[in-house]
């Protein structure tokens, strides 16, 4: 007995070391879209939140950036682009990486445009004021709430320590009588008109200089950005699980060859346009075999192509399914439809 | 080959549902052509018709193809269409020319959907007359050739984008937009044709970069000559075109940065000097459904 208590802490300390020696290692991966396009060459930072340390990284031809190697623990996932000038809507997107985790975070990026000071002249001696106008993309937001808070560790929860009216139509907002401090001003539009969390279909953004400086008798002027919140993505192949709602298939060309590196998307809409779609799978294998969660379920319009984000281009292989003479598909909730097969052209060749 | 040659031929009677229903297009009604197929005489549309990838249409000359309206999933246009994603021909002659209209006693724009090329091989027209769709026809990322034809009553006279589109010697009046493009991935000619009498002749929505040849047209009496859409940030080039007024009075109504600052210019000079010969393209038919469109005629 004596012997075995004796070896209790070898076993612990052996246990310790294989643990770290064996823990599997993960991967941090996502998009970087701007104006629904994605974007090459944009930076993209990892932050150990644990440590501080940083890994950085560029984005490719298709906007995807990869982190592999990352030990599991929580980051931060942050986006800039000085020299065009954009940055990543939420400054900050945490997430908690498990061991042999592979995650996918997709980021919208913004314009980013900087505080202009101007007089507050009609304002309490010694006070400040937030002004400016809510935009996405190039127009102006009605219904936007503005609300400042005074710490950036509490993931910016609730209404904040003050809060703007609801932006008119001319997308501008105000918040007067402001002590000279740091605030940081983000911006939510509902379309649910709950409170909590921003859901899908809600408007997010945050002011381009995050905090931002409020200075006696000055007004702080902004233009802050905000970028609509979308369904997740498809999930990667690996981590569908077998009670979810999904197609299953290959993508072929002309030659009834298997296509690797496309994309398969849904629309719920039989008019396609250029809409972004409502699912899309991340890029075929080797094997053109692709696997696409739908979420609810319901009718599909089901097509692929080689690029992500903006018009088929000319060249491009594109295809729909073809299965349906509208290329439409029911997909019933909870279950999973395999064999579709789609095959890609050419576009205009 | 299949050939539908008949008076009154109604496509495949008796679908899921009747006129005025509610619902998704899915379960509409639809008539797929995977071969080759030649439409004659009348042609009745009730339904949608889609030429498949391997599918070949054509429309023989002095065919008149009408379509119901059924506004299927009440959106308050009609949705009888016909989509191409493989070939389509319809050649009319300028004494037998090929009618795509409404087939209601009291036309009306949008009675139908459109003449949809998507994805498509190839598409041919001439001397074809289009009234009373939604869009006369859309062209997307297909090639296309429209020549000597005619696109009244629609609410889109031509709409297009990414699209190889030569059309030429047309008469394009009395739409709501004589040609609405998104430019794109490809270039579009559009030369020799008479836009008049529309609301707005030319309305160039977005991603137009300039690319187009837009020249040697009757752009008149348009209530507003060209607009640009509120993403439309490039110029585009309207060079040697007549515009049907003084030179001063070219630019009147434009949608521009002569009114908004952050859109596009629609670049007109040089001016041509003198009218483009654009004849009317053919003969009239002595036949009521070809006379409802001419009795609004302007």
């Amino acid at each position: 007995m004596s012997k075995l208590r004796n070896m209790v802490p070898l076993l612990l300390l052996a246990l310790a070391l294989g643990g770290c020696a064996s823990a599997p290692k993960g991967v941090v991966a996502g998009r970087i879209l701007y104006n629904g396009a994605p974007v090459a060459e944009v930076s993209v930072t990892l932050v150990d939140q644990a440590t501080g340390r940083e890994r950085s990284g560029l984005t490719d031809g298709e906007g995807v950036y990869r982190f592999a190697g990352v030990e599991s623990g929580g980051y931060l996932v942050r986006a800039r682009d000085k020299s065009r000038a954009i940055v990543s809507a939420r400054r900050d997107t945490d997430l908690y990486l498990a061991p042999g985790e592979e995650k996918w975070v997709g980021l919208k990026l913004v314009s980013w445009e900087g505080v202009i000071y101007r007089p507050y002249t009609t304002g309490t001696p010694g006070f400040g004021a937030i002004t400016g106008v809510v935009k996405q993309e190039r127009k102006v937001v009605s219904g936007a709430v503005v609300s400042l808070y005074l710490d950036g560790e509490e993931g910016f929860k609730g209404p904040g320590f003050r809060h703007s009216f609801p932006t008119g139509s001319d997308g501008a907002f105000f918040i007067e009588e402001l002590a000279e401090t740091d605030y940081y001003v983000v911006v939510r539009k509902r379309a649910s008109g709950t409170s909590g969390p921003v859901e899908r279909g809600d408007l997010y953004g945050e002011a381009a200089v995050f905090p931002a400086k409020v200075k006696s008798g000055l007004e702080s002027q902004m233009v802050i950005h905000v970028v609509e919140k979308t369904k997740t993505r498809a999930p990667h192949l690996a981590q569908l699980e077998g009670d979810e709602t999904a197609i299953k298939g290959v993508v072929l060309d002309m030659e009834g060859r298997p296509v690797a590196g496309v994309y398969v998307f849904a629309y719920r809409d039989r008019i396609v346009g250029h809409k972004m779609p409502d699912y899309l799978t991340r890029p075929t294998g080797e094997g053109g075999v692709f696997i696409l969660p739908l979420g609810d379920g319901g009718l599909f319009y089901v097509g692929a192509r080689q690029h992500y984000g903006g018009s088929p281009r000319p060249g491009e292989p594109y295809g729909m399914y073809d299965g349906s003479p509208d290329h439409g598909i029911r997909v019933p909730e909870g279950q999973v439809v395999d064999g579709i097969t789609i095959t890609v052209r050419k576009v205009l060749e | 080959m299949r050939h539908l040659a008949a008076i009154a031929i109604v496509l495949l009677a008796g679908c899921a549902s009747g006129p005025g229903r509610v619902g998704d297009l899915h379960d509409m009604g639809v008539r797929y052509i995977t071969g080759r197929e030649v439409w004659s005489g009348e042609v009745r549309v009730d339904r949608i018709v889609i030429v498949s990838k391997e599918g070949h249409l054509v429309v023989e000359p002095g065919t008149k193809v009408l379509f119901e309206r059924i506004d299927w999933d009440g959106d308050g246009i009609g949705d009888c269409e016909i989509t191409v994603e493989g070939r389509f021909t319809a050649r009319g002659t300028a004494e037998k020319p090929i009618l795509f209209g409404s087939a209601a006693a009291q036309p009306a724009k949008a009675d139908w959907k459109y003449l949809h090329v998507n994805f498509a091989e190839k598409a041919e027209m001439e001397y074809v007359r289009v009234s009373h769709a939604f869009s006369g026809l859309q062209v997307h990322y297909s090639q296309a050739t429209v020549m000597n034809s005619e696109f009244r009553h629609n609410v889109d006279g031509v709409r297009f984008s990414t699209a190889d589109l030569t059309l030429t010697g047309s008469w394009l009046k009395q739409n709501t937009h004589g040609i609405r493009f998104e430019e794109r991935g490809h270039p579009a000619t559009i030369t020799g044709n008479e836009i008049s009498l529309n609301d707005v002749g030319i309305f160039a929505v977005t991603r137009c970069f300039g690319r187009s040849k837009i020249s040697s047209n009757n752009i008149r009496d348009n209530l507003r000559g060209v607009k640009l859409g509120l993403e439309q940030v490039e110029d585009i080039g309207l060079e040697f075109n007549w515009w049907g007024v003084d030179p001063d009075g070219v630019r009147a109504g434009f949608m521009d940065d002569t009114i908004d600052p952050d859109l596009g210019r629609a670049i007109v000079e040089p001016l041509r000097s003198e009218p483009v010969a654009v004849q009317r393209p053919f003969e009239i038919p002595d036949d009521p459904d070809w006379h409802a469109v001419v009795a609004a005629d302007r």
